[in-house]
């Protein structure tokens, strides 16, 4: 079985491209997939280098290879970086196993369009929830484009992948509830070495030792973790390393000037969550503040922070209640049941203040940070999956993808599928001609 | 004697190489007794979504007949010209529309991973492949056009070299104090690369630049930067004597464009009986150039090559050799086996 895996593979692997990388070396082995890796960034050469046996070549490449020899399925792991966005390429138009990372892919998709008209944006958008048609065009007349950014955009990959998975059950019934009629499966995650439990890595011992995720969105914005960060600070000595795709960075880099922090904080902006804030600083750190930018998300990062027994903060949605979560205020299980807390949660509704009690209990308190990271670690262990579980998944999720016809998504906006035959098309049936220009014709036949 | 038509792109305001080729062949097909005339069409790579509308209004044209009569044999060149209708076509390709197949995701191409560049890649390599599958036989201008033909599209090419335009007048005078870059100034052809050598050249040798084309201002900045404005000689384009007389007066060419074609400049430069100067990854003139035989092959570096022209003008006895093997390279290339293969290959008739 002959398989095209796009993943955002570089030279420098983290996150899922780690995983992914981890995971390819082993499906190279099976001797009933011959799987060529298509990547964007990075020299194709030297992460062939890194990864024996693997196949990997620019996306470019992807199309050509395919008209000559058609792949039997194609695999996209799909989130909201910016490196993903060149999937958004092929992922529609040669549909296959879509695995989605995140529960928003509007960041990725802007990135790849950068010249798409404002009609094809709206197009996508009132297509991704056309109950909020109405949503769409009163918040493109309020010209809040950080509030259009909040569509998911998952719809024309739901509509158009052969199979979809996600890692977590709540966010596979969640996206059934939301896309009615769209097939998602869930895809167990593992973590193939995680580090020990026992202790961090940082390099100094002084203070606690944050890291953060921040997002453009209002929920985990960089202005609020640094706001808290400067409260905890006034009573217990704690740094802070924020990583992320937010919009202002320098406005961000200014405040925590003013705040005085700039000592205690290290800003990394610019960047994307899943690839640039990297797993192994939040590993290391003594807390991870890993607040999701959609809700229900359980992102790589958190899984790995949890399975390295790190305290970690995170969103408390409703979604998130199968996952036992600590009330910020009380310190009790956030859902009113008796298990124990693995990570915060942080009502959004009350971020500010939630968010400033959670890390000021995490820095002061070092028996609950080391008992909840105890239990983090606990929880990986029993609740998620292995390396060899999430392997067995994928090949079983390959193995029926490949059996099913990519459905016909016939409402999708036709500039997904644009061909470049469209004028010619046009000119040919103005004039009353046969557009079939191109039909087939038997050498020498006119 | 057969009705023949050549069947070329125009590029409004532009001439290169692929134009002289087509004039070329023209005017050697009458030579050899045949009616032969040359049909163009316009071609214009921006905006993408418009590619495939030439390549329709090819596809259109039917050149059965011209007037009442047959018309024997069309010969099909560069894209999109392979995609008109004839029973009887025979194709020589000069190139694919390049930025989609070998040159994406290189800076030569503006080709993206966006709906439009992947939906076009894919129906250019549908209608290619099916395009140039109904020609009686396909040639190809150089062994590195029949091996992306094969890479990208699976077909199969012979390769057929043709004399440059400037072969029967070109002689060789004595070796001068200048190396000489020719051609058109656009990125690819790497003219920038070459002048950027110059400022690491250590003999006391000058470089000539002719030319034109949208990267003459950056050139010209770039001798300002490098101060080496008493080293290199932008010229703009000269008359064909002046050309010639340039080759025959050089030290040797330099030619470093990146994956070429074909490349007349090397066989020109052969023609005058001096070595070429080239890099790893110049494609065309590597079929060509043998290092130390028949001129250097270098690292696509500014510092590779000026050890190159440092190393051709330290010993001129030696670079003498090289361009008199480059000349016995050159001489058996005729056109009369180019004409003997394209009419031979469409002989079958209408």
């Amino acid at each position: 079985m002959r398989i095209a895996w796009f993943s955002p593979l570089s030279a420098h692997l983290s996150g899922i491209a780690e995983y992914s990388a981890s995971i390819l070396a082993k499906l190279c082995r099976d001797p009933d997939l011959d799987v060529d890796v298509y990547v964007d960034d990075g020299d194709p050469a030297a992460l062939a280098s890194r990864l024996p046996g693997v196949e990997v070549r620019p996306a470019h490449d992807f199309v050509w290879r395919h008209a000559g020899r058609p792949h039997d399925l194609a695999v996209y792991q799909l989130a909201d970086a910016v490196s993903h966005a060149y999937m958004w390429g092929y992922a529609v138009r040669y549909p296959g196993l879509a695995v989605l990372h995140g529960m928003g892919l509007h960041a990725a998709r802007r990135a790849q369009r950068t010249g798409a008209s404002r009609g094809e944006r709206r197009a996508e958008l009132r297509y991704d929830r056309p109950e909020l048609h109405d949503g769409v065009e009163g918040i493109a007349a309020l010209r809040a484009p950080h509030l259009l950014a909040r569509w998911p955009l998952l719809r024309p990959i739901l509509d158009t992948a052969r199979r979809t998975a996600v890692h977590d059950p709540g966010a596979a019934e969640d996206l059934r509830r939301r896309y009615p009629g769209c097939r998602v499966d869930v895809l167990r995650f593992g973590v193939a070495a995680p580090r020990e439990a026992s202790s961090s890595g940082k390099a100094s011992g002084v203070g606690v030792e944050f890291a953060a995720v921040a997002h453009t969105s209002r929920v985990g914005c960089g202005g609020a973790i640094l706001r808290a960060l400067r409260r905890v600070r006034r009573e217990a000595p704690a740094t802070l390393r924020i990583a992320g795709p937010f919009d202002d960075g320098a406005g961000l880099a200014a405040e925590l000037a003013a705040a005085g922090l700039d000592r205690n904080a290290v800003v990394v902006a610019d960047t994307s969550p899943g690839d640039a804030a990297e797993a192994e600083p939040f590993e290391r750190a003594d807390v991870c503040v890993a607040l999701p930018a959609h809700p229900g998300e359980v992102t790589d990062l958190w899984m790995r922070c949890l399975a390295a027994g790190r305290a970690t903060i995170v969103g408390a949605r409703a979604r998130l209640a199968s996952v036992p979560l600590l009330d910020a205020s009380s310190w009790r299980n956030l859902h009113g049941g008796s298990e124990d807390g693995v990570a915060v949660g942080i009502d959004p509704r009350r971020e500010a203040e939630t968010l400033w009690l959670a890390m000021r209990r995490l820095a002061v308190d070092g028996d609950a940070r080391r008992a909840l990271g105890r239990r983090a670690r606990a929880w990986w262990e029993a609740r998620s999956g292995s390396e060899a579980e999430m392997l067995d998944d994928y090949r079983r999720l390959i193995h029926a993808a490949v059996r099913e016809p990519a459905p016909p998504a016939r409402d999708l906006p036709p500039h997904f599928r644009v061909d470049g035959l469209e004028l010619a098309r046009r000119v040919a049936e103005a004039c009353g001609l046969d557009a079939r220009l191109f039909g087939p014709t038997r050498a020498g036949d006119v | 004697m057969k009705r023949i038509l050549v069947c070329a792109t125009q590029i409004p305001f532009a001439s290169g190489g692929a134009e002289a080729h087509m004039r070329n062949l023209v005017e050697e097909l009458r030579l050899r007794g045949h009616h032969a005339e040359l049909v163009a069409l316009p071609f214009a790579w921006h905006p993408r979504q418009e590619i495939l509308a030439h390549a329709a209004a090819w596809r259109m044209l039917n050149l059965r007949y011209a007037g009442r009569h047959p018309v024997d044999l069309v010969i099909a060149s560069r894209f999109p010209t392979y995609f008109v209708r004839h029973p009887n076509k025979v194709t020589w390709l000069i190139h694919q529309h390049r930025p989609a197949y070998e040159l994406c995701g290189t800076p030569y191409s503006d080709f993206t991973h966006d709906d439009l560049d992947v939906g076009v890649r894919e129906t250019l390599f549908t209608l290619d492949r099916r395009m140039l599958a109904e020609s009686r036989r396909i040639f190809s201008n150089s062994r590195n056009v029949a091996a992306r033909l094969r890479r990208f599209c699976g077909l199969r090419a012979t390769a057929l070299y043709h004399p440059p335009p400037l072969a029967g007048r070109l002689t060789a005078g004595p070796l001068g104090d200048y190396v000489l870059s020719v051609g058109r100034l656009e990125s690819i052809k790497r003219v920038d690369l070459a002048v950027r050598a110059m400022a690491h050249v250590r003999a006391a040798i000058r470089m000539v630049v002719v030319g034109d084309g949208p990267e003459r201002p950056a050139l010209e900045r770039l001798v300002a930067e490098l101060g080496i404005g008493d080293r290199v000689d932008l010229r703009r384009e000269v008359d064909r004597d002046d050309l010639v007389a340039l080759y025959g007066g050089a030290l040797a060419i330099v030619y470093p464009p990146f994956d070429e074609d074909y490349g007349y400049v090397t066989l020109e430069a052969f023609l005058a009986r001096r070595p070429v100067i080239t890099t790893e990854d110049a494609g065309g003139p590597l079929e060509f150039v043998a290092h130390g035989r028949t001129g250097m092959v270098c690292a696509p570096s500014p510092e590779a090559l000026a050890a190159a022209v440092d190393d051709l003008a330290s010993d001129r006895a030696r670079t003498a050799r090289l361009g008199e093997a480059g000349y016995e390279r050159a001489r058996t290339i005729t056109w009369d086996d180019v004409i003997e293969a394209l009419v031979g290959a469409g002989s079958g008739g209408v």
